[in-house]
């Protein structure tokens, strides 16, 4: 199928809001989050409208979300060893980073909490919770078992059963 | 530790409705009686409505912008069959060929490396005066210099090692493939060359020694005066055109303003060495000459040999008649040919003692040499080839068969 502008901006407005709050929630950090999420449409519009079916966009976009940020995440982790070291000796924590989670605290905390899962379990306990994807979605989008979703799902939830704000 | 209860899996199956109506029955009649999966149940409903209360922001003008920056950016073409790079695909394949091939024929073809690798035996060596550690490199113009109680080993490219003495000063000149050079100005070395003849040589203040395959030690003195021993091969102390070759076993010395002087073995007597010494460098003239004839043993031959080039022409006709033993040698035996010739076609005249086998043994040996030049010493190799004169003359004068003037072939 062949998205035309139409379609395609009818998918972004449907998709993109949601796909930035995975993002960030995935990453823990919003300039990023937006970076990944106008890359995968960029991406989704320029190659993939041309091969990937209209029901089937949802995921894909979703897909690409998920690797991107695990190179993100894989990427920082890299400039934090020398690079990060030095902004941070150098330059102050951003401000307005901070105000916008101070807006919310609820966010906030939520968004640190889950930091503490590792990459797989975080993907796909919020693919689940916000974006209330079936076991069967959630497999189809990162590519792995349902059983291994069940269990991904089961395990993040145990690990943060002592931290949630009950 | 709290042991987990068996059904909190279940509770989780439970919050995402994935259970049959059986298993749904099943597991709310355990929660009746499950405190843990209780608080499980209250935490993994309590953790959904925490996720789902992340709020994000929406900047709805951010978005249309990020939006009509991906539509303006228009779609791209399938890949693979249009575009200005697929026509250009072949033309850039060959290109790319090319740059490879022509990267390998730089790497190939690259000139040997520009120094020499230096291995400290003892002490502190000094390579363009900064100690070195256990190895160091030395590069062209740079001095070596050992102390009086260092010592190292220099890789001569790929053609052998130096092992410099203690005292010694020492520069790389030149390293390519047609030629390795070291200047010596003071102190000793001792070199071992594994290579074609002419490839390395060693300046020193008097005379330049030129490699032909060989184990040598050089020592140079305060004068710049310097002397030759070879162990293995042969070696040539050369300056201005005259030279001396000089064979295994035999040393050469060389002065500042003479340059090489006359060869000798190892074994010939002070007294011969000491006349040469004054006949090379003292202007010793007939009185050296006398007690050089005096003094020769059939083996000095070598050093006569040299000296009917060098002496006067009426020194030259005595050490001439010394060597075809016309006149002046009281002990004939001892020049008696050994039993063995490199000329078969004298055989006969030499008695049944001298054997054609012998003879095809050298024949063989010479032509074996000329295919592998780390087996044989420069002469076995047939570095000094039949045609040149010396060639001739020395091995006859070593086997004892010069026999008279046509025999020297200048």
């Amino acid at each position: 199928m062949t998205f035309d502008e139409e379609e395609f901006t009818q998918v972004f407005t449907e998709i993109y809001p949601s796909l930035c709050r995975f993002l960030e929630s995935f990453l823990g950090n919003r300039e990023a989050a937006q970076d990944i999420a106008q890359e995968c449409f960029m991406r989704f519009f320029r190659q993939e409208s041309n091969v990937v079916k209209a029901d089937e966009a949802r995921f894909w976009l979703f897909r690409v979300a998920r690797n991107l940020a695990l190179n993100e995440i894989r990427n920082s982790k890299k400039r934090g060893s020398f690079l990060g070291k030095i902004i941070e000796i150098f330059y102050a924590p951003r401000p307005d980073q901070a105000e916008i989670y101070e807006q919310d605290e609820a966010t906030r905390l939520a968004i640190e909490m889950l930091q503490v899962l590792p990459e797989h379990q975080r993907a796909v306990l919020l693919l689940r919770e916000q974006e209330e994807m079936s076991y069967q979605e959630i497999a189809q989008v990162l590519n792995v078992s349902e059983a291994k979703v069940k269990v991904d799902i089961f395990r993040a939830r145990k690990a943060l059963q002592k931290r949630v704000v009950v | 530790m709290v042991m987990d209860c068996n059904y909190l899996e279940k509770i989780s199956l439970l919050v995402d409705d994935r259970l049959s109506p059986f298993e749904t029955e099943e597991v709310k009649n355990h929660l009746a009686v499950c405190a843990q999966c209780r608080a499980a149940e209250t935490n993994f409903l309590a953790l959904r409505r925490q996720i789902k209360a992340i709020q994000i922001p929406r900047d709805r003008a951010a978005e249309r912008k990020v939006l009509s920056e991906i539509l303006r950016s228009g779609k791209s073409k399938p890949a693979g069959t249009t575009g200005k790079l697929f026509y250009l695909r072949p033309a850039l394949a060959a290109a790319l060929l090319i740059v490879v091939a022509f990267i390998g024929i730089l790497i190939y073809n690259r000139p040997p490396q520009k120094s020499w690798d230096v291995a400290r035996l003892e002490g502190t060596p000094r390579i363009a005066e900064k100690g070195i550690n256990e190895n160091g490199r030395l590069k062209i113009g740079e001095w070596l210099e050992t102390d009086q109680s260092s010592r190292v080993q220099i890789a001569v490219a790929d053609i052998g090692q130096v092992e410099v003495e203690p005292e010694t000063r020492i520069r790389l000149v030149e390293t390519r493939s047609a030629e390795h050079r070291l200047e010596l100005e003071r102190g000793s070395i001792n070199a071992r060359i594994n290579a074609p003849p002419r490839l390395f040589f060693v300046n020193t203040p008097s005379a330049t020694v030129i490699d032909y395959g060989c184990a040598y030690s050089l020592n140079v003195d305060e004068e710049g005066g310097s002397v030759l021993h070879v162990t293995e091969g042969w070696v040539s102390l050369a300056l201005n055109g005259r030279e001396s070759l000089v064979p295994a076993s035999a040393y050469a010395k060389s002065r500042r303003g003479f340059g090489p002087g006359t060869p000798y073995f190892e074994d010939a007597s002070g007294e011969f060495t000491d006349a040469l010494t004054k006949f090379d460098f003292e202007n010793g003239g007939a009185t050296a000459i006398d007690v050089i004839l005096a003094e020769s043993r059939q083996r000095d031959a070598l050093s006569l040999w040299y000296l009917l080039e060098r002496a006067t022409e009426s020194d030259r006709a005595r050490v001439f008649d010394r060597l075809t033993r016309r006149r002046g040698f009281s002990e004939r035996r001892d020049f008696r040919p050994r039993n063995r010739t490199i000329f078969p076609d004298r055989a006969n005249e030499r008695g049944a003692h001298r054997t054609h086998r012998d003879a095809n043994f050298r024949r063989k040996s010479f032509n074996y040499g000329r295919r592998g030049y780390e087996r044989k010493s420069s002469f076995e190799r047939g570095d000094l080839r039949p045609g040149d004169g010396r060639f001739y003359a020395s091995r006859k004068l070593e086997y004892g068969s010069l026999e008279s003037s046509s025999d020297f072939a200048f």
